[in-house]
């Protein structure tokens, strides 16, 4: 069940009743343009991470992380009024400008917006965020057309979409060590630190 | 130079920081501008001349100009950049820590200080010339070399001048101290004391060089806190920051190494400073251009910042139930973010800290840079 304008109103309330906890989505630079009729337009951040094609090899899982980092991965940071050329074919990893807090008993769907799709960009594949996730959300944004689009951060680049969940999920401590859990920026891939790993990925 | 400003690139730096710094920073010096560079050694500094004289200065150098356009075009060039540059270092270990900020207080302090001590600092100087003299005079009587008067004015006059060098460096630091709490209030108490921890509070070896053992500086800064709490009265200025309060008390229970030195040109120094302490509060005010943390703090806002990283949000706004967004000023961002630390440290197992606090840390640093954002939207679209 997909909550609508009014149920997320309610939501995005600091005091909930029912011991419900509510969502945050900070900050909404402007509250009402940003309000759909069943989702939240949210807004591209200003750090991104451009892969060194000219200096990376082939990507393995199993690398380790912290090695992967340096390697294929630079840093970049694009203050508002400036733009990044997303090239056709080419990969970049972003970040919402907001803060995003999924309460324990909603899941969060992030949707690409029309308008930018209709120019070929795809803004993320993993799409779905569970419950009690808090941080900003990574965009895997790739242009699929064939003209370059600039992106500017500050954009209304997709949206937000709040279902119910059957159940409630306990949140975690500040102590969690959940890979993505806090985020504050785009992350690289941690798929080096997954379980099983490097058995599946060695070699025989 | 070029070499560390080669080194800030965005991984290195903290970049989502430094908006807020750039803010109050062009509120106090409008005609300048900082560069940041990172460190790999545990320490904050600042070039406190400005790096365009300097330059301005190489390529005056008589041997280097061949044609006299070229000095037109040397004047023309700078035009083109702020006429004051300063370059500050950070370990580049507290990228993620919003430790650094309070502490870069201290560092722009130091460009205050500088000019201060050209300015009013002159004043103390014909004085303590004339202390320090009479102390190495004696110095000299009392020595093997006594027996060789031809030296006698030449061997004290040069340590007269030693001694007025130290005193220039302890009091410039001392200044910049002053001027770190006037910004940041009790958070560059906290982050003053916590820095110590890496050091030895203790240890007052370093004096010459300017450096007060850390135990005198904390001493010193919560002595500049009362004090600027009476001149800009404001309940702010006495606000609580929880389980810190207890730690710098039992800190200030003992007395500093300095206290019992037996060295004159020391004990001269420090007692040239106390009297002019309140002569530094209040020229260190008037240089403020209201940003004397007292004008920024909220109880309210130190609440909220509290609560909201406690379960794990960014704290850049207050949130009322008509959903309106209140930006808040990161120095209260800082004071919620120390007082939750404590507490965290407190009631934690040491390991369970390192990881919790990590987290505060990077979730305080995004608020900082949100509230800025929304700082500025907010104000191109009142």
């Amino acid at each position: 069940m997909t909550l609508t304008r009014d149920k997320l109103i309610e939501r995005l309330r600091p005091i909930q009743t029912g011991g419900l906890d509510p969502i945050f989505v900070t900050p909404m630079l402007d509250f009402e343009d940003q309000m759909g009729a069943a989702s939240i337009d949210v807004r591209l951040g200003k750090q991104f991470l451009v892969f060194r094609d000219h200096v990376a090899g082939v990507f393995s899982p199993a690398e380790d992380s912290r090695q992967m980092l340096a390697k294929y991965q630079e840093e970049i940071v694009v203050p508002f009024g400036h733009g990044i050329t997303l090239h056709p074919g080419k990969l970049i990893i972003g970040s919402t400008l907001e803060y995003v807090s999924v309460p324990g008993d909603l899941e969060c769907q992030v949707e690409g917006r029309s308008s930018l799709a209709r120019l070929g960009l795809i803004i993320a594949t993993a799409t779905t965020v569970e419950p009690n996730f808090k941080g900003v959300i990574t965009l895997e944004l790739s242009n699929t057309g064939t003209i370059p689009i600039e992106l500017f951060p500050g954009l209304k680049i997709a949206q937000l979409l709040f279902h119910q969940t059957s159940g409630n999920v306990k949140a975690g401590t500040l102590a969690s060590k959940k890979k993505y859990q806090y985020s504050i920026g785009p992350g690289f891939s941690k798929v080096g630190i997954d379980k099983h790993i490097k058995y599946f990925c060695k070699k025989r | 130079m070029c070499g560390k400003i080669h080194e800030s690139r965005i991984t290195n730096v903290p970049w989502s920081t430094i908006p807020a710094i750039e803010k109050i920073f062009q509120k106090l010096y409008p005609n300048a501008q900082f560069a940041i560079c990172p460190e790999w050694k545990q320490n904050y500094s600042i070039t406190p001349l400005n790096i365009v004289d300097k330059f301005k200065d190489l390529c005056s150098m008589r041997g280097l100009l061949f044609d006299d356009n070229i000095q037109q075009g040397i004047e023309e060039l700078f035009s083109l950049y702020p006429k004051e540059i300063y370059l500050i270092q950070y370990p580049k270990a507290e990228r993620l820590s919003p430790l650094h900020f309070a502490l870069l207080g201290h560092e722009i302090g130091h460009i205050f200080a500088e000019k201060w001590y050209e300015k009013s600092g002159a004043q103390l100087v014909g004085k303590i010339n004339d202390e320090f003299l009479k102390i190495a005079l004696a110095e000299f009587d009392a020595s093997p070399f006594a027996r060789q008067p031809l030296f006698r004015d030449n061997m004290s006059k040069t340590k007269a001048k030693q001694a007025l060098d130290v005193f220039a460096r302890v009091i410039k630091e001392l200044v910049a101290d002053a001027y770190g709490t006037m910004l940041f209030g009790k958070a560059f108490l906290v982050s003053a004391y916590l820095f110590s921890l890496r050091k030895q509070i203790d240890d007052g070896s370093a004096w010459e060089s300017g450096y007060l053992s850390w135990r005198y500086r904390i001493l010193y800064i919560n002595a500049a806190l009362g004090s600027l709490a009476i001149k800009k009265p404001d309940p702010a200025t006495t606000m609580s920051i929880g389980d810190w309060e207890n730690l710098v008390e039992d800190l200030l229970k003992q007395k500093p190494v300095e206290s019992s030195a037996t060295n004159p040109y020391l004990t001269k120094i420090l007692q040239t400073h106390a009297a002019a302490e309140s002569q530094i509060n209040d020229d260190v005010i008037a240089d403020s251009k209201d940003e004397v943390f007292a004008f920024y703090l909220k109880a309210d806002h130190v609440n909220t910042v509290e609560e909201r990283l406690y379960k794990g949000i960014t704290p850049n706004a207050t949130l009322d139930n008509d959903l309106k967004e209140t930006p808040i000023e990161f120095r209260n961002i800082l004071y919620g973010t120390f007082i939750l630390l404590a507490k965290v440290l407190k009631d934690t197992e040491y390991q369970n800290y390192e990881d919790i606090a990590g987290n505060i840390n990077r979730l305080s640093i995004k608020g900082i840079e949100l509230s800025i954002e929304q700082e500025n939207f907010r104000d191109a679209h009142p």
